[in-house]
């Protein structure tokens, strides 16, 4: 049976079970008939969102790709971007719109934007390194050929971003239902926003404590999930392959049951679209050399206005902050250090798991038939839509710190273990030949051979596994259940409390700056030269 | 008699597929012969290879070495792989090293490690990493990897296609030293190519395989003076008669 | 001045093929054989005649009588002939007694680097590094430590 049957059999029966409930009126719940339209407004709004994201990503990356001067600023803030907390700007964000646009409209650009700044810098950074690493041959083939302006764009730049472009989007997408789900219950302020949506269905009932109508919500969500990756992803990555130049013969096309024609084609049209699109743009801009010129001065000068703007907003709340700071604020640095216990110790049991997980499914070919699609599809579940299942456990029958702790490992595994049997999957065959043929065994294998080959992917896999744990701790540490609230003490507890319980807007800023801190703080003294040394050291050519 | 292959088919099965490859292989190798493998391309080279060292096993047949069936592990059967399959994160004496360790040498370990650096000219390379080193010291690690567990017979499998040519044709004249030493392991070599040329230039005997399914068409004993010259004439009839073989 | 990018092993390989032929070759019938284009065969004639393997006039290249005891040897003293040849080469030998002269006789990568850029004006530094580094390793004359990114004296 091929993987793509196997998701499709879950598709159904999770549809089955859904339909059930939808149709023969097992419970009693008004909003359980308007499930198709939440569905739809979710979508939509990844759907915005992701558009939005892709139009950021490539002009900002081809931006940062072909200009050195700019790109000295634009990585860097890129960079920042990546690793700050998104949940944390929220409420900021939420009182910025509702004051531009006032009523539901403003709401929901806001939730737009929450979905977007989850989806947009991967992204970003995938143009910006499938353009830097076009060969330099092929650079030379395009100007022998005399291919400019549009043409240039159209064989060369683009197609240059295809793969990593897809691959990103997937993994914005998987992100992005996250960010979904928060986003659709908005507090700003003493007020409370609530969109309709699929991620707002599932905490309300979730909340009320009516917990099989949650499931069915869940699997709703779960279904959507699966059939995008179905009729979406899956197409677009084997369609992608085609512009990979890097593995061009050795990759077998991606895996895939439905070879349509139409969808290839609808996709194809798509991008070709999209191109024209941005061709013309760019033709515009670039032709005419007074537009050219203008444009140019009107960026410099809303950059600059940004940035002396910005500067003048963070200098007047900083001094505010620090002349007027809040009680709180001095147990800033214990609760990251609790926060980051919780996190390295969810971490340590995803490394426990994972490892000897990878290196059994990557090897065994009839398990990984059918690990991978169940695997693929609890993947698919984002974290934050169990959470309120979990607490209901755990009220009842254990500490919330242990459900917290389970909630960051669910946020954090499945980077971790995809990475790694990717990793495992890569170890050239020759090698595992001598290994077998010297007979180098057990320990010595596993210290030797398996684990410095698994190193690259292992710091890749951690990297995206904290990332996603530190967005889990801001749901994690501080939940709402029939009407009574619960609390771990962390920094995701004093962010949400000052968002939500005792508005306190300084708070939120010094919450959102000390996690960034530390993030950044990690990232440049662990996990970059840790990646370096991976790629230096033990890649295999 | 050092190793027999006896009736060896293989038929591989892929998607339901059945596909032949190898189809009744019969031979025998002797102390010191040094057999080329040459045949068309996708004819089963390879496999048969692999087979022989214990990697693959046969659909039907078997491989007996002294007169015993073949385990992967083997120390006394070495194979020499085309893309050199160094560890990216060990040193060259490391690497070397490694698979002494698997065979409990203990303290041994280092001072082996040591002779076969020497004996394939890599001492002053010892402490550098694979990815620093050109295509040709590569596969001498290779070699000296192989050498290093003293085998007594050694498998090769196009050892040489992924060098340059001149740097091939300075490793293939080592090899040949290495081998015209007597105290040097191996006993016997097999060597697949797809190269007469190498082939001729190279072996005592040459096994033409056929098209897939690969058959033996031919097993002959090259009886040229060595050191070859590949400008002799005599050496060009050889080649002839081979490609005349193959086609 | 132009360094020749040629690894010790091809220029080895070089003076068998001429050795096979007789001792004295045509450069370009050399090429034509190997099937390569004649500036992909030249680095390693540019190196040879550098290492004094080989005399060449008029496109002949002929084996000089190093040569000829270098092919007659073992790989064990093959080496040694190297060493020598290697230890005699203008640059390598700069870079020897700039060793010597330093402190612990370990240069920085960048600092060997700038001083080849002097040498050998090129974009492409880091090839020329590499080639002469793979020489003086063969020779057993200089190191490169990657991890700390110097060279050093290798000491008999
Ligand atoms: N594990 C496998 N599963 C299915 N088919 C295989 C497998 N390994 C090899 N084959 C097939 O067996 C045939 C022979 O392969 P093999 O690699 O032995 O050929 P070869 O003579 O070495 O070819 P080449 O000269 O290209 O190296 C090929 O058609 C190949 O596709
Ligand atoms: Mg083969």
């Amino acid at each position: 049976m091929k993987k793509g049957h196997f998701i499709l059999l879950i598709i159904l029966f999770l549809i089955s079970v859904t339909s059930a409930f939808y149709f023969f009126d097992i419970i009693d719940f008004p909003d359980l008939k308007l499930l198709p339209y939440y569905a739809g407004s979710s979508l939509l709004r990844m759907g915005f969102a992701y558009f939005f994201a892709l139009c950021f990503a490539l002009s900002y990356g081809y931006f940062a790709a072909t200009n050195t001067n700019a790109r000295k600023i634009m990585m860097p803030v890129l960079d920042i971007l990546q690793s700050v907390p998104i949940l944390g700007f929220f409420p900021a964000a939420v009182l910025f719109f509702i004051g531009l646009i006032p009523g539901r409209t403003g709401v929901e650009f806001a939730a737009v934007f929450l979905i977007f700044t989850s989806m947009a810098w991967n992204m970003a950074f995938g143009v910006y390194e499938s353009l830097t690493a076009i060969p330099k041959e092929l650079v030379e083939a395009a100007d022998s050929f005399g291919l400019h302006g549009w043409q240039r764009l159209e064989s060369l730049t683009l197609p240059a971003c295809v793969p990593k472009l897809v691959y990103n989007s997937i993994v914005s997408w998987s992100v992005g239902w996250f960010f979904l789900v928060a986003s659709e219950i908005i507090s700003a302020g003493s007020d409370t926003y609530k969109l309709p949506g699929i991620g707002s269905f599932l905490i309300d009932t979730t909340y009320s404590g009516k917990i099989a109508l949650m499931l069915v919500g869940l699997s709703v969500l779960v279904i959507i999930i699966l059939l995008l990756e179905l009729f979406i992803w899956k197409p677009m990555q084997s369609w992608a392959d085609k512009y990979n130049y890097e593995y061009a013969g050795e990759k077998k096309p991606g895996e895939f049951i439905f070879n349509m024609r139409i969808i290839k084609y609808v996709f194809r049209s798509i991008f070709e679209l999209f191109s024209k699109i941005m061709v013309s743009l760019y033709i515009i801009f670039h032709k005419h050399k007074l537009v050219k010129k203008s444009l140019k001065f009107l960026g410099y000068l809303i950059l600059i206005s940004a940035l002396l703007y910005i500067a003048y907003i963070f200098i007047v709340s900083v001094s505010k902050m620090f002349l007027n700071l809040p009680d709180d604020a001095y147990s800033i640095p214990l609760a990251i250090a609790y926060s980051f216990l919780r996190l390295s110790v969810a971490y340590v049991i995803c490394i426990l798991w994972t490892i000897p997980a990878a290196v059994y499914i990557a090897r065994n070919k009839k398990a990984s038939s059918y690990l991978m699609p169940v695997m693929e599809v609890a993947a698919s579940i984002p974290a934050i839509a169990l959470f309120p299942a979990m607490v209901v456990i755990f009220i009842r029958y254990g500490s919330l710190d242990i459900a917290a702790i389970i909630l960051i490992l669910l946020g954090m595994q499945w980077y971790l273990l995809f990475n790694l049997i990717a990793g495992v999957k890569s170890i050239p065959k020759d090698v595992e030949n001598v290994a077998a043929s010297f007979g180098i065994k057990r320990k010595l294998y596993w210290k030797k051979v398996l684990l410095p080959s698994m190193f690259p992917s292992f710091v890749t896999g951690s990297i995206t596994a904290w990332g996603g744990g530190w967005n889990t701790l801001i749901v994690a540490e501080y939940i709402v259940f029939k009407g009574q609230e619960y609390h771990l003490f962390g920094i995701g507890y004093l962010l949400d409390k000052a968002t939500f319980q005792t508005p306190d807007s300084s708070m939120v800023m010094l919450s959102v700056l000390g996690m960034a801190v530390t993030i950044i703080f990690l990232n440049r003294l662990i996990w970059q030269p840790m990646y370096r040394k991976a790629l230096a050291k033990y890649k295999f050519d | 008699m050092l190793a027999e292959i006896k009736n060896i088919s293989k038929t591989f099965e892929s998607d339901g597929n059945k596909i032949q490859v190898l189809d009744n292989i019969n031979f025998t190798v002797e102390d010191n012969d040094f057999i080329c493998i040459v045949g068309p391309s996708g004819c089963g080279k390879s496999t048969l290879l692999r087979i022989i060292v214990g990697l693959e096993k046969p659909t039907s047949g078997e491989v007996l070495f002294k007169g015993e069936v073949i385990a992967p592990d083997n120390p006394k059967v070495a194979m020499v792989f085309q893309n050199f399959a160094l560890f990216p994160w060990l040193t060259v004496k490391e690497n070397i090293e490694l698979v002494l360790e698997s065979k409990k040498y203990g303290e041994e370990a280092e001072k082996v490690a040591c002779k076969y650096i020497r004996a394939v000219g890599l001492d002053g390379f010892e402490r550098v990493y694979p990815r620093e080193l050109s295509g040709g010291m590569k596969q001498r690690v290779g070699f000296a990897r192989e050498l290093a567990v003293e085998p007594v017979l050694l498998c090769m499998d196009e050892p040489f296609s992924s060098l340059d040519a001149l740097t091939s044709q300075n490793l293939k004249d080592e090899l040949l030293m290495l081998w015209a030493e007597v105290s040097m392991p191996p006993d016997a070599v097999i060597m697949v190519t797809h190269n007469v040329e190498e082939a001729v230039y190279m072996a005592n005997r040459i096994i033409i395989l056929s098209p897939r399914p690969g058959k033996i068409v031919a097993d002959l004993k090259i009886e040229l003076e060595r050191p070859r010259n590949r400008k002799d004439p005599e050496f060009y009839r050889w080649v002839d008669k081979v490609y005349s073989l193959i086609v | 001045m132009i360094f020749p990018k040629a690894t010790i092993s091809e220029i080895i390989g070089l003076l068998e093929v001429v050795n096979d032929s007789g001792g004295i070759e045509d450069a370009a019938r050399l090429a034509a054989d190997f099937d390569l284009e004649l500036d992909e065969i030249l680095p390693s004639i540019d190196g040879a005649e550098l290492l004094g393997f080989v005399s060449v006039t008029d496109g002949n290249i002929e084996l000089t009588e190093d040569a000829r005891n270098l092919l007659e040897t073992g790989i064990r003293d093959r080496k040694k002939i190297i060493r020598d040849k290697v230890a005699g080469v203008g640059i390598i030998k700069e870079l020897t007694s700039m060793l010597m002269e330093s402190d612990e006789r370990k240069i920085s990568k960048k600092e060997t680097l700038k001083f080849l850029q002097d040498k050998i004006a090129t974009a492409d530094i880091e090839s020329y590094f590499r080639i002469i580094i793979n020489w003086t390793r063969h020779a057993g004359l200089i190191g490169y430590n990657s991890d700390s990114e110097e060279i050093c004296l290798i000491s008999k």
